[in-house]
């Protein structure tokens, strides 16, 4: 079995869950609407500096549930000691890894299509270039969802403290929040030659992170 | 007990080279000061202000260099599962908490009299402080962190993931921050820099490279103490001859 | 004195104490570490 298709497996697995509990709809978008709120109310009431700060509002709500969700992957696993059938399991550690990833970035693209109509509505986002403002958002998911997969097994094993996964992650992603709100103020404003840069900077950083975190998962989770 | 006299003896030696290592760092910090204020000529541009630059440039490199031996001792360890790099790994990491935070420190009290505030989200501060964040995060991990052989692996993963992450994010710092020409005029290093100031930059770089050794000695020593104390305070009833 | 000289002082004076107090710190660490260890095995050979 190739790793991509163990990684398939894994993934499927986890989405079948989220569709099954609906953990995405049932938690993730009321908790990403009440941050917008929030930031409505710690922002506004004037347009002008909402509609100004709308992407890096967006962000960060979607940089905080990315934060929940990927915890969320790993919390079905350590009810029932999944976890350790996992570890038992004969498949390649970096399927657990690339499958979560996958799976979680489906979740935040789920997510973030809510979100997106939220922030058109109450922040009057103006999107004149719907293509690439997609295209940031799903290499930003990837990437949150890499390094928040990476991590997450270090959230939910006994003994953690629950603080020191935002601690990790939050640091670590820095750039896809400079470039995913660059992205998404550009393509807003329609001006798409310069988003491309930053869409670069978004690949490499996913590709970086994909690779990476291939090597090392196994090492996370052997015991 | 000829093992026993070689063991003292080799504390012994080590001692006496750490103690050397630490009196030349002394001298060459001392030296360091001297062509920094006194011999190193004041910038045309920004007066005296601009000899901070000889303590905050070799902190920020330090606090570099000692997370790229971080990253590497984190890479040993995952391959060789020595516990020798582990030590180094977490050594390195809290004297360059340390480094990072001074330079940070410098970096303001540089920038408020040069900039007229103490913070612009300049690349190089900013790419900075992200790396105490994750350096702050490994030590974290240590601290929560039982079980020995978890946290060994745990924290050299966070240290190589962390070190690959740095140039990226400084990058997008980078490219963020010319969107605004903003008040860089004065970079954090003065337009020129001529021979003698050169020099006392040099000698600053050494001398803090100096003093990372020495204090990496000390930090190994009061490591293997403090594993031996731990190991004592845990083993009750292991008999008195060991 | 020149203006902002108050800004060189201060981190001269960070750097000095940083440095110096963090070598302190690590040799009342290390003693306490021997202490400790000591007391711990005087405890078990006499306790």
């Amino acid at each position: 079995m190739t790793l991509a298709h163990q990684a398939t497996l894994i993934a499927r697995k986890d989405l079948l869950i989220e569709v099954r509990g609906r953990h995405a709809v049932g938690t993730l978008v009321p908790f990403a609407a009440t941050v917008l709120v929030s930031f409505g109310f710690a922002f506004g009431p004037g347009r002008d500096l909402l509609e100004r700060v709308a992407p890096g509002l967006l962000w960060m709500a979607v940089l905080f549930s990315a934060v929940m969700a990927s915890r969320r992957a790993y919390q079905t696993e350590s009810e029932d000691g999944a976890l350790e059938g996992l570890l038992l399991a004969p498949i390649d550690k970096a399927a657990v890894f690339l499958g979560k990833a996958f799976a979680v970035t489906v979740e935040l693209l789920a997510l973030v299509v809510v979100v997106l109509l939220l922030v058109i509505v109450l922040f009057d986002l103006s999107v004149a270039n719907p293509f690439l403002l997609l295209a940031a958002f799903v290499l930003g998911a990837i990437g949150l969802a890499a390094v928040g997969s990476l991590f997450g097994v270090v959230a939910e094993s006994a003994r953690t403290r629950e603080a020191i996964f935002p601690l990790l992650v939050l640091p670590l992603v820095a750039p896809v929040l400079i470039a995913g709100v660059r992205a998404t103020d550009l393509a807003a404003a329609g001006r798409s030659s310069e988003v491309l840069s930053w869409l670069g900077l978004l690949a490499a950083f996913d590709v970086v992170f994909l690779s990476v975190g291939v090597l090392v998962f196994g090492y996370l989770l052997e015991d | 007990m000829a093992a026993a006299a070689e063991r003292v003896l080799g504390k012994a030696t080590s001692r006496t080279g750490e103690h050397l290592l630490g009196i030349v760092t002394f001298v060459a910090l001392g030296v360091s000061a001297v062509l920094s204020l006194v011999v190193a000529p004041p910038d045309a541009v920004q007066g005296e202000v601009q000899r901070i630059m000889y303590v905050h440039v070799p902190a920020a490199w330090l606090a570099y260099l000692s997370f790229f031996v971080v990253f590497i001792a984190s890479i040993a360890y995952l391959k060789t599962k020595k516990t020798r790099w582990d030590r180094v790994a977490a050594a390195s990491a809290e004297i360059g908490v340390l480094f990072t935070s001074l330079a940070i420190v410098l970096g303001m009290l540089w920038g408020k009299p040069v900039w007229g505030t103490w913070w612009t989200w300049d690349p190089r501060l900013t790419t900075t402080a992200v790396l105490l964040l994750i350096y702050v995060a490994y030590l974290a991990i240590r601290r929560i962190t039982d079980n020995p052989s978890r946290r060994a692996r745990w924290a050299a993963v966070i240290g190589i993931v962390g070190f690959i992450d740095v140039p990226i994010v400084h990058l997008s710092v980078v490219w963020w921050r010319s969107l605004h020409q903003g008040p860089t005029v004065f970079r954090l290093g003065g337009p020129e820099i001529e021979g003698t100031m050169l020099l006392a930059l040099l000698v600053a770089v050494a001398a803090f490279t100096i003093a990372y050794a020495y204090l990496m000695t000390l930090r190994l020593r009061v490591g293997r103490l403090e594993e031996r104390a731990a190991r004592e305070a845990l083993s009750p009833l292991v008999g008195a001859e060991r | 004195m020149a203006p902002n000289a108050g800004y060189v002082i201060a981190a001269y004076l960070v750097t000095a104490l940083a440095l110096g107090g963090y070598t302190l710190r690590l040799f009342a660490r290390a003693r306490t570490a021997k202490r400790g260890a000591r007391t711990i095995a005087d405890r078990r050979r006499h306790g």
